[in-house]
């Protein structure tokens, strides 16, 4: 599959104002961003936080009560043969257990006009040749994300939107995902990438989209947010925590209890807290400047937002 | 994206899904035919046999005869007047009746209408108009009263009239063997034939599978005496009202249409594919459609391909074994398979539909068969009108009305106060075709208005 040839074919995705409610739960609220063409993008939240949701609005699969979301300027339900436009594998166990591979792809083929020849260069370009004449039911979840990776790229699409791909893939699976989101990217293409978890976005996304609880939370490149996790923010122990946190709350630091008897203090730098305890007769140890990973910057970013209050990270998106 | 893209995407889902729909369409189909076929026996009694004094009878006239006796007549048994294409058993008859059970009767193969006469001596009569043939009773040869009318198409100028008798059950399967086998004597007098062709005498023969001792014929001083065996009753063994064995068959093979009608529409649902279906094609409407077409045009040529030659194998052998003579082409075989194979059209799209709005197969599954079963039988508890329009809610109620043989065709009730319950063909049509109608619009609309 070569680059795009077509300039229609390079279409950045727009949410403007998405907000849908399921019941009394407000899934998305007020949801804007814009995934451009050229990087890929990560989209990040906690479970719970609206990705998949957003992803079925942008998709046309759930109407939004307000805002609206377009693709290319267009909203996704006008599209004509939408999987030569987008291509999103949404849930890869999403197969019938006694239907073959091929003929999976097949029938996602044909409903778009595509010929059965562009099936068996897909299989090939996803490793499953050999397996294409397997019942999906036998897939292992390596296979299965392949096959939906493939069921994407069936349309030989300018606009790619991924939920959680590298879920359940082994180490060589994840390293072959990266390759492909990035030569995808770097053919001009658009490539949208859900994952509950920074760390995977780190190596594989330019920029990402932070949503918790249905909000935007963030919307930068991963260089920039990097920069800032690493601004300041000092660890400490000490036993006389409230007076400790009364003296430096009083020199305009931001001091947050992390358990135990640890302070983490943003707003000073390591030496002016170490002078300032010093100066009180406040005994502590283990000053530390502490340099945030991305992870910690994403953590700091969603902990509000967390649905149960805590910031558990398992391997299924429960949306 | 157009609509032939859906239905090629969705005929390779239906048949690419091991025992999925299509193959399970066929089983089904194959299933439903049990019945049907297992009705047949080839040791059936020989029905529709009887002896016949008959005449030449010439273009338009009137047969008359007064039955004055019937001497050893069993249920079945009947004497009376008849007009009669030629003496073959084949050939298409028209006779008027005094059976020994069912009182006076105008009489073809498994179609009477009743008329009121139930002793002698009894006055009948035979009146030809072209292709019509109509009977008149009588209980004093002066008042006469009209028993009701048949066609027979296609009859020549020169039919043979005359006078006939069947004793009634037809004793053991080897009375032929014994010679053992009942017959009847029926007398007839004041017998006048108007058209009666010149120059050509009385003859008589056994009509039908023979049996033994032969029947006879003789006349004396304008008194008939006609003795024979065989019978006049519709089959017991092997209903001859083939919609009704057509229907067995339904019963067995629903369940079958129905679970695929459902599946072919939950499955998606169940594995989460639903999504990729409608994200490939947002236009959900264009989905049902395929489906729709997909189903019930592998519904239709799986099922008419089987029920056509289930009837013709049945059609065949029914002939071969001599009970009665169908043809394959007769009104009542072709509208028994058009009706049965539009009753499981019906079925699978209801299903489908059903499916789609529920998204649930066991919840859907309930729904198609309560619709199926509930309104008959409570329709079975209601007044004769109530009760019919409840029976159209029902795609096997109505579909009754499309089973039902042509009208001149029709068994009539054997009182008239007892008016056929079923539904006429056109209004059982229009139930169907409403019933389907009405629940894919219900599923396209749900469709487009719900989240996936």
């Amino acid at each position: 599959m070569g680059p795009p040839t077509l300039p229609g074919m390079t279409a950045s995705i727009e949410a403007r104002g998405l907000f849908k409610r399921y019941g009394r739960t407000v899934a998305v609220n007020g949801l804007s961003f814009t995934v451009e063409p050229g990087r890929v993008t990560g989209f990040v939240g906690p479970n719970g936080a609206g990705k998949s949701t957003t992803l079925r609005l942008i998709l046309g699969l759930d109407r939004p009560d307000e805002g609206n979301a377009r693709i290319g300027g267009r909203s996704y339900r006008e599209l004509h043969r939408p999987l030569c436009h987008v291509g999103a594998l949404l849930d890869p166990a999403a197969l019938h257990p006694r239907r073959r591979a091929r003929a999976h792809l097949l029938w996602l083929a044909r409903s778009n006009g595509l010929p059965a020849k562009r099936v068996d260069e897909i299989l090939e370009q996803v490793g499953l040749a050999s397996a294409a004449r397997k019942r999906a039911g036998g897939y292992s979840l390596g296979m299965r994300a392949r096959l939906g990776i493939a069921a994407a790229l069936l349309g030989n699409p300018a606009v790619l939107l991924l939920d959680e791909p590298v879920n359940g893939l082994d180490v060589e699976g994840i390293a072959w995902i990266r390759q492909l989101l990035r030569s995808h990217a770097d053919e001009g293409r658009t490539v949208f990438v859900s994952s509950h978890l920074m760390s995977e976005m780190e190596e594989t996304a330019d920029h990402v989209i932070i949503i918790g609880r249905g909000k935007l939370l963030a919307d930068t490149s991963v260089e920039a947010l990097r920069r800032q996790a690493s601004t300041g923010r000092v660890a400490l122990r000490t036993e006389r925590r409230p007076e400790v946190i009364a003296l430096l709350a009083g020199e305009g630091a931001t001091v947050t209890m992390t358990g135990g008897d640890q302070l983490t203090v943003d707003g000073l730098p390591a030496a002016r807290v170490a002078a300032l305890l010093t100066g009180a007769g406040l005994a502590f140890s283990e000053v530390s400047s502490h340099r945030a990973s991305l992870e910690e910057a994403y953590m700091d970013l969603t902990r509000d937002s967390v649905e149960f209050g805590v910031p558990v990270v398992t391997m299924e998106d429960g949306e | 994206m157009s609509l032939r893209h859906s239905i090629f995407s969705e005929w390779t889902k239906f048949w690419s899904v091991r025992l999925g729909g299509g193959v399970a369409i066929v089983i089904g189909a194959l299933l439903a035919l049990i019945p049907t076929l297992a009705g047949l026996d080839g040791s059936n009694p020989p029905m529709f046999s009887y002896h016949m004094a008959h005449r030449p009878f010439d273009g338009d006239g009137s047969v008359t005869a007064r039955v004055t006796e019937h001497q050893g007549a069993g249920p079945g048994g009947g004497a009376g007047v008849v007009l009669k294409r030629d003496p073959e058993r084949t050939a298409p008859y028209v006779a008027l009746l005094l059976t020994r059970d069912r009182g006076v009767r105008l009489h073809t193969f498994r179609t009477e209408i009743a008329g009121t006469l139930t002793t002698t001596p009894a006055w009948l009569r035979l009146v030809r108009a072209g292709d019509t043939i109509s009977g008149y009773e009588s209980g004093d040869g002066s008042t006469w009263h009209e028993v009701g009318t048949m066609t027979l198409r296609g009859l020549p100028a020169r039919i043979e009239a005359g006078l006939v008798t069947a004793a009634g059950p037809i004793g053991s399967s080897n009375c032929e063997a014994n010679r053992t086998c009942p017959l009847s004597t029926a007398t007839f007098d004041q017998v006048s034939l108007t058209a009666a062709a010149d120059g050509q005498p009385w003859r008589s023969v056994d009509v039908g599978r023979p049996w033994s001792p032969a029947g006879s014929f003789t006349e004396s001083g304008g008194v008939f005496t006609v003795r024979g065996g065989g019978d006049f009753r519709p089959f017991t063994n092997f209903d001859p009202n083939i919609a009704d064995g057509a229907l067995a068959g339904l019963l067995i093979g629903l369940p079958v249409l129905v679970a695929v009608g459902v599946l072919f529409a939950t499955s998606e649902y169940a594995t989460g594919l639903h999504r990729a279906t409608f994200a490939a094609t947002p236009r959900r409407w264009k989905v049902l459609a395929a489906k729709a077409i997909v189903l019930g045009g592998t519904v239709l040529a799986v099922e008419f391909t089987i029920v056509a030659a289930g009837f013709a194998w049945l059609v065949s052998n029914v002939e071969s074994t001599g009970i009665a003579p169908i043809e394959y082409l007769h009104p009542a075989v072709v509208k028994a398979v058009l009706g049965t194979t539009a009753i499981l059209f019906a079925v699978a799209l209801v299903s489908l539909a059903l499916g789609m709005l529920i998204r649930r197969p066991a919840g859907a599954i309930a729904l198609v068969v309560s619709m199926l079963l509930v309104p008959p039988i409570v329709a079975e508890n209601l007044p004769d009108t109530a009760g019919r329009w409840l029976t159209l809610l029902s795609p096997v109620g109505a579909g009754f009305g499309l089973l039902e043989p042509p009208t001149e065709y029709v068994t009539i009730p054997a009182s008239p106060a007892d008016p056929s319950t079923l539904p006429s063909t056109a209004i059982a049509a229009a139930a169907l075709g409403g019933m389907v109608f009405v629940l894919l619009g219900l599923a396209v609309w749900r469709l487009r208005r719900l989240d996936a």
